[in-house]
């Protein structure tokens, strides 16, 4: 066993003095070089959980533990995460800006090759001199998964990255992914509200809701997926009732 | 032909002074001939004196304005990256803020006297202000989101300082250096008007004593042509620094909503 284990983690905000839970007591584990999708409406916590695992925010209880074959092993793997936005650096160009992540990297070479390769692979090559302010918001979004890319992270997490597109650049960006995702074996946790995004791309899906997981769906099927097939239309039933079950019973209990 | 409209306004009040002039419309004695004017201008440029005074005035202004300079931005950057000490500050600084450097001079030459230290003191005080609040301004509105990826990147303080919160502020930092160059050029015309015995507000004065109003529409003129000068000379120096801005045009916007903010 291999991977992020999360045990009884809690996140509770102060509002005008007031606690906020987002979840408390979440248990998952995500193990090493899967493709994990997460799903859940918008203020269930699903961002707050990425953010915690990148040590973007302060977690209020529990535990985040690093596992190598059973055992603690304490060692933070090396994490990167990809916005929402692309958060480009608008004074830097495409290629500075895909080598903004090496900046603690001191042989320039490396940092050159690496930056190359990636440029290549996510077809930024025509683009590297550009500005931020002269690229589309897909292209943008490109430029941010490669600066991640070439951070070299074992784990990437990734916080509704698509949402902004446009479908046809979205459909080609998730199928990058894939092909990044098979090709160097990382370990990808993947956020969104979108379940037939979360279908097409995880090899696990987790639903939660009202910060609690409520759903965790193995899917062993290869890519690319016929989204439209029985089996994933009935999955995306499932979840799709999980969540606005609970829903309901908001409103019911309201 | 857009850029030739901004010349059409000059134009018109020189043609208005050439007629008026050649038709003995004003007093000499109040409005001196263009003809004359330019030629006392070209006497005073080739004698030497224009650029004694003129020498004498640039130095002050770009001394003081690189000693401002030094002060003002490391306080601006610590100050803007530490919130609660502008919430210390700004009621003093708005207080300090509205009292017109002009009105210090006074008090300047009783503490410095009248050589080259009240003038300088002068410059600071006019330029402190435009080039603080704009960095501070410029830091403490960090798109925090942006120091977030500084952040799962491992950056330290100091990197996220210079790789994404200075950058980030160098318009805003700019538009305060901009102004600042502006008012310090206009505050030493001030101070030298009162006190000096050299630079081109001493010259305006001196002719003034002389009755010489030839003279005093030379400087006139060469002031606002060399603020015009400094102004562009900063502006084209400065702008490949803010090339991923789209260059002059968005400048100029900046530069109006900052003045705004000033009036």
């Amino acid at each position: 066993m291999t991977g992020i284990k999360i045990r009884n983690l809690s996140k509770i905000f102060m509002l005008k003095k007031k606690e906020v839970p987002v979840f408390e007591g979440m248990d998952l584990f995500v193990e090493k070089q899967s493709f994990v999708t997460i799903v859940g409406k918008s203020g269930c916590g699903k961002t707050t959980l990425l953010r915690i695992l990148c040590g973007l925010e302060e977690k209020s209880g529990g535990e985040v533990l690093y596992m190598e074959n059973g055992r603690e092993c304490g060692k933070c793997p090396k994490m990167s995460i990809v916005f929402q936005e692309p958060r480009l650096m608008p004074w830097l160009t495409v290629k500075q800006n895909m080598a903004f992540s090496l900046e603690n990297e001191n042989d320039s070479g490396k940092v050159e090759s690496t930056v190359n390769k990636y440029l290549e692979i996510l077809g930024l090559d025509g683009f590297k001199d550009a500005y931020p302010s002269q690229i589309s918001g897909g292209m943008a979004q490109r430029v941010a998964l490669g600066r991640t890319l070439c951070y070299e992270p074992d784990v990437i997490l990734m916080d509704e990255p698509l949402g902004a597109l446009d479908a046809y650049n979205r459909k080609i960006l998730q199928d990058e992914l894939i092909h990044i995702f098979n090709s160097c074996k990382k370990t990808i946790v993947f956020v969104t509200h979108d379940i037939e995004e979360a279908l097409y791309l995880g090899q696990r899906l987790i639903v939660i809701d009202d910060g609690k997981i409520m759903e965790d769906i193995d899917i062993k099927e290869n890519y690319p997926r016929d989204i439209h097939s029985a089996k994933f239309s009935r999955l995306r039933e499932k979840a799709m009732n999980t969540i606005m079950d609970s829903k309901n019973k908001l409103a019911v209990a309201q | 032909m857009k850029k030739y409209r901004g010349i059409v306004f000059p134009l018109a009040i020189l043609l208005l002074w050439a007629v008026g002039s050649e038709m003995e419309w004003f007093n000499t004695y109040i409005v001196p001939h263009p003809v004359k004017v330019l030629n006392t201008g070209l006497a005073l440029a080739e004698n030497g004196i224009l650029i004694r005074h003129l020498g004498i005035s640039l130095f002050r202004v770009l001394s003081g304005f690189v000693i401002t300079f030094l002060i003002a931005f490391p306080m601006a950057v610590l100050v803007g990256l530490n919130k609660k000490t502008f919430e210390y500050l700004s009621p003093f600084l708005e207080f300090v803020r509205h009292i017109p450097p002009i009105a210090m001079i006074p008090l300047l030459i009783l503490w410095f006297g009248i050589g080259e230290t009240s003038k300088i003191a002068v410059i600071i005080l006019a330029t402190f202000f435009p080039i603080f609040i704009n960095t501070v301004s410029g830091i403490s509105g960090c798109d925090n989101r942006l120091v977030e990826v500084g952040r799962t990147y491992g950056f330290t303080r100091w990197q996220t300082l210079i790789k994404i919160i200075l950058p980030q502020a160098l318009p805003s930092i700019l538009a305060g250096m901009q102004l600042g160059l502006g008012y310090s050029w206009r505050s030493l015309m001030g101070a030298e008007l009162i006190a000096a015995s050299s630079g081109i507000g001493y010259m305006i004065i001196e002719a003034e004593q002389l009755s010489r109003i030839d003279i005093i529409f030379v400087g006139i003129i060469v002031i606002g042509t060399l603020g015009c000068g400094i102004d562009y000379f900063f502006l084209k120096a400065t702008n490949r620094l803010l090339m991923w801005e789209g260059g002059n045009h968005d400048r100029d916007k900046n530069q109006e909503l900052i003045k705004d903010f000033y009036a």
